[in-house]
């Protein structure tokens, strides 16, 4: 280890992974769909949903938890003085990001973290995508000691990194008030919810602890392979799978096998180019979809676009059909994420520091 | 803080256009406004849409679920081939032949119609929803899919069983949950 047992930063990593963990399965037992307890990609999709971006009306809910993963982020960084307006890294390509980050989570059906509930909660089909994560953060690493970089964020004048909370806070406002215009699906996965309080205040908590330790599970994917257990956050990855694995395991929710498991599909091959195109983005562009909310919150307006992205990915992987379900990948999702794998081939090639 | 007349004058219509969208909100305006109201028709018709797709496999199917429940279930069969004519491609239609197919121990052709009905509306594995039929779909993978396996590993080379047998893994995992 290079780091203290002493080291604060080294246990709030740990608290951060193990809340990710054992909420995210108990989000899962007070109401959430199975095995996507915490989903960014799912909620996104639901999101997307209640604003109105696609029709699908099993899947419109404004999810508290997103609220909370942004604000709790803004109001941590406030408290400790690390809010800070910052942007101007290749724009367009985060946005682009952000909608290809939604469409391999959707053909995979699930982001990162639901990747590891899903494994947690006995599901074989998640190792494919396991798989595929890793290879998609190895590749992004080749890259980046490569020279691929999409260029610094610089300190931003005006109110630009306020732009995304908000947004989360007019969200919020949506939420309580419910105007005619926000859809909630009263069938389907969406209308499976944890109680709106509850799911707020884990957001918030999760929020401001991701923010604080900079947990995130591409992160801790990247830090592993590149320094082993010397990272804390392989550590905070290590109480993050143990938290969920125990959790699912306590609370019954533990069915190990491949076939017949919830929310999950046969063909292994799209769940691991699905999950290989996140891992990759996520490297190329600072963080999985949970960390590039955790970031948009900081202030950081490059991360914001990701996030509108997201957004906009949400919508278009429902109404493309693009999205995978039980039954397989349709052939939609199939061209899309080779779509997505061209479009981070493209980037890398135009945006290498062939000097390096 | 504003330093000169020009921030002056900009924080002081920021301010008006604020109070502004107070007084919309508190007058009730928002609530009057067209929009609001065709947002609101379009989950009454949602609704409605619903409420008549209910209403019409009633109509429809009514004479099938007599039969069936008089015991004539290759009349109540030989009447879904009749309405498939009309009502091509209706998920209502696959669900009453799974239905039915079951009562007939007819598990691995149950199984094959019960997932094309599920893949074409999956109201009937969502517990809240009116058309909920998943006692029955449970009951067909619980006697279906052990019989489907079997077989296959008798015959590994019978394509229709090894593809009625990833039908019962998709209704399994339509019946676990999860995100769709």
């Amino acid at each position: 280890m290079s780091f203290s047992l002493q080291d604060r930063h080294f246990w709030v990593v740990l608290v951060a992974g193990l809340s990710l963990g054992i909420l995210g399965v108990f989000l899962a037992v007070w109401g959430n769909p199975q095995n996507s307890g915490i989903c960014v990609s799912c909620f996104i999709e639901n999101s997307s949903g209640a604003l109105g971006l696609h029709d699908n009306e099993r899947m419109q809910y404004l999810r508290p938890e997103l609220i909370g993963f942004v604000l709790g982020s803004i109001v941590c960084a406030g408290v400790f003085r690390e809010f800070r307006s910052r942007g101007g890294s290749a724009p367009l390509a985060r946005l682009v990001s952000g909608i290809f980050l939604i469409v391999g989570s959707a053909v995979f059906i699930g982001c990162p973290i639901k990747l590891f509930l899903r494994l947690t909660a006995g599901d074989l089909t998640a190792v494919a995508g396991v798989f595929g994560l890793v290879a998609g953060v190895w590749i992004g690493l080749q890259g980046l000691a490569r020279g691929i970089d999409l260029g610094r964020s610089e300190e931003e004048r005006g109110a630009t990194g306020l732009l995304i909370p908000a947004g989360f806070v007019l969200l919020f406002v949506f939420l309580l008030a419910r105007p005619a215009f926000i859809i909630f699906s009263e069938r389907g996965s969406a209308a499976q919810h944890a109680p709106l309080m509850v799911s707020l205040v884990i957001g918030l908590l999760l929020g401001a602890l991701a923010q604080r330790s900079r947990f995130c599970i591409t992160g801790s994917v990247r830090d592993s392979l590149l320094m082993g257990s010397r990272s804390p956050l392989f550590w905070g990855f290590l109480a993050f799978f143990l938290g969920a694995l125990g959790t699912s395991l306590v609370t019954g929710r533990f069915s190990f096998g491949l076939y017949g498991q919830p929310g999950a599909h046969l063909e292994h091959l799209w769940s691991f180019l699905g999950m290989l195109l996140v891992g990759w983005l996520s490297v190329l562009i600072g963080g999985c979809p949970f960390r590039q909310l955790i970031k948009a919150g900081e202030g950081d307006a490059d991360a914001g676009l990701a996030v509108v992205g997201m957004l906009l990915g949400g919508g278009l992987v429902q109404s493309w059909d693009i999205a995978a379900t039980a039954a397989g990948v349709s052939i939609t999702g199939k061209i899309s994420v080779l779509a997505g794998l061209a479009f981070v081939l493209v980037v890398s090639l135009f945006s290498r520091d062939r000097t390096v | 803080m504003p330093r000169d007349r020009f921030d002056q004058l900009m924080t002081a219509s920021l301010v008006a256009v604020v109070i502004f969208v107070g007084i919309l909100l508190a007058g009730g305006e928002a609530g009057k406004d067209h929009h609001q109201s065709s947002a609101l028709d379009r989950q009454l018709e949602r609704e409605m849409l619903y409420q008549a797709r209910m209403a019409f496999i009633e109509r429809n199917y009514d004479p099938v679920m007599i039969l069936r429940d008089s015991g004539a279930l290759q009349e109540a069969l030989l009447k879904l081939t009749e309405l498939a004519r009309t009502l091509p491609d209706d998920a209502h239609n696959d669900l009453l032949s799974g239905d039915i197919l079951l009562r007939m121990s007819q598990f691995d052709r149950a199984l094959a119609k019960l997932a094309t009905a599920v893949r074409r509306n999956a109201d009937y594995v969502d517990a809240a929803s009116p058309l909920n039929q998943r006692p029955l779909i449970e009951s067909a993978v619980a006697q279906g899919l052990p019989l489907v396996r079997d077989r296959l590993r008798s015959q590994p080379d019978n394509r229709t069983m090894a593809q009625i047998l990833k039908d019962g893994y998709y209704l399994q995992s339509r019946l676990a949950g999860g995100c769709e």
